[in-house]
């Protein structure tokens, strides 16, 4: 085995708080071998971020190196001084995020961004220079590179957005290519061309990767080697295919258990409860359209939500899935009276939700409640917790005020939360108990229909594993129904007993769980579940 | 939207504007009590009240509000102000005499507090909590809250008087001949005008562009761009610089009116030959179409100055020009 290309030895990160130095990375070893792709993998917090972000150079402020050496070509870059570091970056260097939305400079065009980098480490001209990243630009298939790489990046899509990442980062053909999270915020698909394209581009540069990840199913099908990361120490590494197969820590064997598992498995129909024939939730022809303003004021519809048509039975979960823009979100919102269908009937317990006006749609309103996916958002942060689920009784309820306070300590204590922290603020609790809290709230006015909008997307794979489980448990305890929204295939396959898949506001397959998943239809749906990584492919064959 | 297409609708709601404009500040004086013909009795030592009749009718004051309001509009549309009943000359020669010594300070004052407001600015926003952070802060606040008339005599007395560096009154030398000898003779008088007026708003702008540089420097794009090895001149200057700048710009176009007001009490402390002293001696002497030539005018330099600054955003934010 040759030298690696770059080693991080016994690295310590300390990030200052208000309580002093606290260590976010500790006693961390890793070395990097040319041409390999070694991924760290672990939740957020774990410090894996923390650990790129430093062998860049670029730690926060608030942040520091407080021991270890991370060595590169026979140098220590902790102890480089700034402008030899700065040579190194985006040279040898490269380095992806986890944003692609945000990660672009508004205001310069994308081929200006590529072309600065070329510019400013191989001192190219200014023509040879924007010649180059039209041919970047084309190398990442953004079609139509050279018309492309004049338009700014509010023009283009997060797929698109990701691969001009991917050609700015590798622009100087760096030695190695740092990808954190590069496809968390993009769709399956996406996600699986984004890969495609990073696996290509390395082998034919001959670039190492560390690849940043959550999930082990990316691990699985990307890297040669793998660190996993637990708050801040390494719990486990080695290459991938002993990993996978023969896991020593516990943490790593939960963490390829929450890797989904695509296959037909059959559900124990006797956990489902009582069996309705008449569906709670019956939508007809649903049709969402959004006006969209031309040029000279002429107004043009775009089309969300194109007719479409399903059933949820009482106590019983529909599962609609999709990418990004398939218009599911606006579906649900839509049978909630959040926002307005042009066309259609939806009929929630014998009630048509559409024609309800004033205040007949605001009672109606306590019989469907939403879980929105951003908890640290979706909660007002001035009021406190018990606030937050009382509000609703306050305004829609039939419960006397003086048992809303009972009726709230009982819901805290259903979610799995203590009753005490009822007067703790949102801030205050961790992402997974404030989607805790916005159960409790969806719950606290007895709705029959409750919408799971991508309500464990959020979080941690962990955390995301013990709300899952808390909905299933509410379900079954309380006979609700749930219309949950997700475009997670994994997540869908636990939760679900009828899928909907939809695309481009249409859907285009929908069937029971194990009819979608064993047996799907459809083109799109079999390119879906093939684009979800798993980890089957490092499983070594019996 | 094609630019032009975005420069002419805009021309037009600013002309929409300048009629609302007039109409109201026509309204608005009428409403005050007391008009020219009581300065002129006053200055007389009084006047028997046929002769005050007489005057009103020669003035055509003795007309309903709303027959002259017709009569001044038509007369606007066709680029006549009407006669100064003061001075005794036509309204748009007295404007327009004294217009680009206005238009020349509230300029540069704008643009000279915009420079170094967004300079200091992003100077503070590089160490939010560092000590010249704070010294920048304290500079600014003292400039914005000391009032602008003391602000410029205190400025004549220690660099006119004390240190004789620059000029005490007026706009230019009239002894200097040749077009830039003048110029520059105009731009020595220009110092202590400009810096009084624009030292009110660099607090403010400094003030925005330092919050708006914090939250620009904290955002993916300029990690992005030290990921790339940029320098950290590139990073600040370049990538950060022009993100956080149309807050400060649109807030500038606000200020335009602020900016004019301003210049009224600096030109007066500094005699400089501008509207503000016009605008003042016609106020007290109630010539009514004097002071309703110059709000038409000052109206007509905040338009301007907010299409200019329109624009300007459309020139920075490519997000923006896709909008109407």
């Amino acid at each position: 085995m040759s030298a690696p290309l770059l080693s991080v030895e016994n690295l310590r990160i300390e990030l200052a708080t208000r309580g002093g130095m606290v260590p976010v990375v500790d006693d961390l070893s890793l070395w990097l071998n040319p041409g390999e792709t070694l991924s760290i993998v672990g939740e957020s917090g774990s410090g894996k971020s923390m650990t790129a972000l430093a062998v860049m150079g670029l730690l926060p402020r608030i942040g520091r190196v407080a021991a270890g050496r991370i060595m590169f070509e026979g140098q220590d870059m902790i102890q480089m001084e700034d402008a030899a570091l700065r040579r190194i970056r985006g040279n040898q260097i490269g380095m992806i995020f986890q944003e692609p939305m945000t990660s672009l400079n508004p205001v310069y065009t994308v081929g200006e961004q590529i072309a600065e980098v070329l510019r400013h480490h191989q001192k190219q001209g200014a023509a040879e220079a924007w010649a180059n990243a039209v041919d970047l630009l084309d190398a990442v298939r953004i079609p139509n590179a050279k018309g492309r790489a004049a338009t700014y990046p509010h023009e283009m899509s997060g797929g698109q957005r990701q691969r001009v990442m991917i050609a700015m980062a590798l622009a100087c053909r760096p030695k190695i290519l740092i990808a954190d999270e590069p496809t968390t915020a993009l769709d399956v698909t996406v996600q699986a061309e984004i890969f495609d394209l990073m696996r290509e581009l390395a082998t034919e540069t001959q670039t190492a990767t560390i690849l940043i990840t959550h999930d082990m199913g990316v691990v699985a099908e990307m890297a040669d080697r793998v660190v996993v990361m637990l708050k801040g120490e390494k719990v486990e590494d080695g290459t991938v295919t002993d990993l996978i197969n023969r896991p020593q820590n516990d943490y790593t064997k939960s963490l390829i258990a929450s890797v989904p598992h695509l296959t037909p498995e059959t559900r124990d129909e006797s956990e489902v409860t009582a069996q309705v024939d008449q569906p709670l939730l019956s939508v007809r022809d649903l049709t969402v359209q959004f006006a969209v303003k031309k040029r000279w004021g002429k107004r043009e519809m775009f089309t969300a939500v194109n007719g479409i048509s399903f059933d949820v039975e009482r106590g019983k979960t529909l599962a609609i899935v999709g990418e990004s823009g398939s218009g599911k979100t606006t579906a649900a919102l839509a049978v909630a009276r959040l926002v307005a269908a042009q066309a259609g009937h939806v009929t929630l317990d014998s009630t048509d939700m559409l024609t309800l006006e004033g205040e007949a749609l605001r009672q109606a309103r306590a019989n469907v409640q939403v879980i929105f996916q951003d908890p640290y958002s979706s909660l007002n942060p001035r009021l406190r917790a018990g606030a937050i689920v009382r509000e609703p009784m306050d305004n829609l309820g039939n419960l006397p005020a003086a048992q809303r306070d009972a009726r709230v300590a009982e819901l805290f204590e259903q979610v799995g939360l203590h009753p005490e922290q009822m007067n703790l603020f949102p801030h205050q609790f961790s992402g997974g108990q404030r989607q805790r809290i916005s159960i409790a709230r969806a719950l606290s006015t007895n709705p029959s229909l409750i919408i799971c909008d991508e309500a464990v997307s959020a979080l941690d794979v962990i955390i995301q594993a013990q709300i899952l489980d808390l909905l299933r448990d509410l379900q079954r305890d309380l006979n609700l129904t749930y219309l949950f929204i997700s475009h997670d295939l994994g997540v869908v396959q636990q939760m679900c007993d009828h899928v909907a898949v939809m695309y481009m506001g249409d859907i285009v397959e929908y069937g029971t769980r194990n009819a979608v998943f064993a047996a799907p239809q459809k083109a799109y749906t079999r390119n879906l579940l093939a684009a979800v990584p798993s980890v089957e492919s490092a499983r070594e064959s019996v | 939207m094609g630019f032009l297409v975005v420069l002419a609708q805009r021309t037009l709601y600013g002309l929409l504007l300048l009629l609302a404009v007039l109409v109201l500040n026509f309204t608005m004086i009428n409403l005050a009590p007391g008009d020219v013909v009581d300065t002129i009795a006053a200055d007389m030592g009084g006047a028997s009240a046929e002769l005050v009749a007489q005057i009103r009718a020669e003035y055509g004051l003795d007309q309903p509000v709303i027959v002259q309001l017709g009569n001044y509009v038509w007369r606007v549309f066709q680029f006549d102000l009407g006669q100064s009943y003061f001075y005794n000359r036509p309204v748009t020669e007295m404007i327009f005499e004294r217009l680009p010594a206005t238009l020349l300070l509230v300029f540069s004052a704008q643009i000279f507090a915009l420079v170094v407001g967004i300079l200091l600015g992003v100077f503070a926003a590089q160490r939010p909590n560092g000590i010249l952070s704070h010294i920048v802060t304290l500079f600014a606040l003292f400039g914005y809250a000391a009032p602008v008339f003391w602000t410029g005599i205190l400025l004549l007395i220690a660099f006119s008087l004390k240190i004789p560096l620059f000029p005490v009154a007026g706009m230019r030398d009239v002894t200097v001949e040749g077009f830039f000898p003048q110029a520059l003779s105009v731009a020595h008088h220009l110092v202590l005008p400009m810096l009084t007026l624009g030292s009110i708003f660099i607090a403010l702008y400094s003030r925005l562009c330092r919050a708006s540089m914090l939250e620009v420097l904290g955002s993916d794009y300029v990690r992005t761009a030290k990921a790339k090895g940029l320098s950290p001149r590139d990073v600040t200057m370049k990538h950060a610089l022009k993100n956080a700048l149309p807050p400060v710009v649109t807030l500038a176009g606000l200020q335009f009116s602020a900016v004019i007001s301003g210049a009224v009490l600096v030109e007066t402390v500094f005699s400089w030959p501008g509207l503000g002293q016009l605008a003042l001696t016609s106020i007290l002497a109630r010539d009514t179409p004097t002071i309703l030539g110059i709000l038409f005018f000052s109206a007509l330099v905040v338009i301007v100055g907010n299409l200019l600054t329109d624009l300007m955003l459309r020139l920075i934010d490519p997000r923006v020009r896709g909008k109407a």
